[in-house]
């Protein structure tokens, strides 16, 4: 469904990534792990089409996306990407709920049909009671949690995650890893990735190793 | 929905991050300035062109209708009132009133000075609406009085210069072969502050300046037509001319019998439009100022939203909205502070002038309600408009770099 084909990144003098394939099909959890600065999260914004490569290409559902203009990208990565980060990047003036419909919005869907999924999904996530409430008066998980919640509002092909338990602590890192394999289990919602926990990586169906540039 | 005036509403009346908020209300502050000094300047020049045009007009009227040959300050030609367009023009559509007149050069002669003037005679078919207004003693009078001493009315200036007041006596010598002397009564002073003028003439019954001219009673120096909207004056010259002209006669516009004073009132214009294009000025470097630190305050704002997928001109048209806003409040406050300001200008005479160099005492105000709104629109859509390149510092943004800081 995914694929990454040859993808060559450099900054400057330092080749990041060099050559890199991967594969990703649907339903599937792919865990991709590596040293820091080893380039995860660069393959992780080419995949998400927040970088392009320097060589190489990403194919979406047989759509190359190297020939795309940024306002196609972006209304591809509106549609069919969802990112969640190790900071969760809500932003501060809206509430949990508005977080979440924001990239529907942005995609022009109906506004109560985004807002009922929006709040299924918080729901969903065990968020019921914290709709109307700031960023800043969610814990560190709970924010996390809407995190989730934003990048599955479209309906993505797939969830991108970059150390997304990288802030929690060990009790909310295993909720967060075990909604995602639940979410996995009843959505068939794809995801990759990047993490330092082990447990989590291994919990994957696959777990990629990138060193010097390459995958292992 | 418009989701970008969604997000542009939340952030703007958010808890702004300090320099933004600093910088909002520095740019707010510069465009209502800008406003104000616009509003001020505007309804102070066309106050001033309208006031004293007002009183040229007043007094002389807005076309003359007389004898080519004629040159102010020597003996006029005499032109019959038989014409076919006096009183008749009246009906023509713009055209209010006509009165005749006739002039004589004369000098005013005291115990101890002399003075050079024109005694203007005015019928019965004179309009005094506007010089009674002018009036600083006495009054004025109708022709057809009988009295003798004849009564006159001078000028504020010529009183004071001679030394005069109402009731009293002068003696007029009218250059004839041979002199002809004449005693007057001054019946009034008027005083309508355009010195130029004032001191140039006295008026009197034109029956008196028939006499002296050895002219009979048909014969008139001219005629003053009186029309309804100035601002059709060259037209309406152009018609009479056109219509109602022949022989020696000729129909001039105030306009073209006194340029110097419309070009120099016509001039304010220009130091109107210095201030207009400083003051938009002013308020575009402020606004494209606050747009960038909005802008920059907020990359990490616009790095998600281009995670989320939103293109680069959905959140230009954020901050679009967001300058819109800024420029927004600017304007009410600069129309309330430029109004007011104008408002206490016109009811209290705040600002004095020297009448001698201005025609008039106190600066007038004029307002425009098209000019306000000419004034209003167009600081808002040029400022829109010039904001939209620094608008341009969101697609610079990169979302993988907004992402990384934290
Ligand atoms: N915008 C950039 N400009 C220059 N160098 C960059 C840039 N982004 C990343 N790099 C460099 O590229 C290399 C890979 O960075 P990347 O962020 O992909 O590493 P990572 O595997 O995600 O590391 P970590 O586990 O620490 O997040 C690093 O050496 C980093 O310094
Ligand atoms: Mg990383």
């Amino acid at each position: 469904m995914i694929q990454a084909v040859n993808v060559s990144k450099a900054y400057g003098d330092i080749q990041v990534l060099k050559g890199i394939s991967l594969r990703i099909d649907k339903g599937e959890v792919v865990s991709i792990v590596g040293a820091s600065g080893a380039g995860k999260s660069t393959l992780l914004h080419i995949i998400g089409l927040l970088d392009r490569p320097d060589g190489g290409e990403v194919i979406i559902d047989d759509n190359n996306l190297a020939n795309m203009s940024d306002k196609d990208l972006s209304s591809f990565r509106n549609k069919h990407i969802g990112f969640v980060f190790q900071f969760h990047h809500l932003l501060p003036e809206f509430t949990a709920l508005e977080n979440v419909c924001i990239p529907g919005w942005i995609g022009k869907r109906n506004d109560n049909e985004v807002k009922e999924q929006a709040k299924e999904l918080l729901d969903y996530l065990g968020l019921k009671e914290r709709f109307n409430h700031k960023p800043s008066q969610l814990s560190g998980g709970e924010q996390q949690r809407v995190a989730v919640a934003r990048a599955l509002i479209n309906h993505p092909k797939v969830v991108l995650a970059d150390e997304p338990s990288g802030n929690l602590d060990s009790d909310n890192a295993r909720e967060l890893h075990e909604l995602f394999f639940r979410l996995r289990k009843e959505f068939y919602q794809t995801f990759v990735i990047v993490t330092h926990n082990e447990e989590l990586a291994k919990l994957a169906d696959r777990e990629v190793i990138i060193r010097d540039g390459r995958l292992y | 929905m418009n989701t970008a005036w969604f997000i542009t509403r939340k952030i703007a009346l958010s808890h702004q991050p300090n320099f933004s908020r600093f910088i909002i209300r520095v740019a707010v502050a510069a465009i209502a300035l800008s406003i104000t000094v616009m509003i001020i300047a505007g309804s102070l020049v066309s106050g001033f062109q309208i006031e004293i045009s007002t009183k040229i007009f007043g007094f002389w009227g807005h076309v003359r209708i007389y004898d080519y040959n004629s040159t102010i300050g020597f003996q006029d030609k005499a032109v019959s009132i038989h014409q076919k367009f006096y009183p008749d023009i009246e009906k023509m559509p713009g055209v209010k009133h006509i009165q005749v007149y006739a002039n004589k050069p004369g000098i005013i002669k005291t115990k101890n000075e002399i003075e050079s003037i024109v005694v203007r005679g005015f019928g019965n078919d004179f309009d005094t609406s506007f010089l009674s207004k002018c009036m600083q003693s006495g009054k004025t009078f109708q022709a057809g009085d009988t009295s003798y001493p004849r009564k006159i009315l001078i000028s504020n200036s010529t009183a004071t210069r001679l030394n005069l007041k109402t009731g009293d006596d002068i003696i007029i010598y009218f250059v004839e072969q041979p002199p002809r002397v004449r005693k007057f009564k001054i019946a009034g002073i008027y005083k309508t502050g355009l010195e130029e003028f004032d001191k140039l003439y006295a008026l009197t019954d034109i029956a008196d300046i028939q006499q002296l001219n050895n002219w009979s009673a048909d014969s008139v120096s001219g005629f003053e037509i009186f029309i309804d909207d100035v601002k059709n004056i060259s037209a309406m010259g152009k018609k009479i001319n056109e219509n109602y002209i022949g022989q020696n006669l000729v129909a001039q516009t105030m306009k073209e019998i006194n340029p110097n004073i419309f070009d120099w009132l016509e001039l304010q214009n220009i130091n109107e439009y210095v201030i207009l294009i400083l003051m938009t000025i002013v308020a575009i470097i402020n606004m494209a100022t606050a747009l960038l630190i909005l802008i920059l305050e907020r990359t990490n704002m616009i790095g998600i939203l281009k995670t989320q997928g939103a293109t680069n001109s959905f959140i230009r048209r954020i901050f679009i909205y967001h300058a819109g806003i800024i420029v927004f409040q600017g304007i009410v406050i600069g129309n309330i502070i430029g109004l007011g300001l104008s408002y206490l200008q016109s009811r209290y005479g705040i600002i004095r002038l020297a009448e001698e160099s201005y025609y008039v005492k106190v600066a007038p105000v004029h307002f425009d309600p098209l000019f306000i709104a000419a004034v209003n629109i167009g600081v808002l859509v040029v400022c829109l408009i010039v904001l939209l390149i620094p608008s341009y510092l969101v697609s610079k943004v990169s979302p993988v770099k907004a992402i990384h800081f934290r």
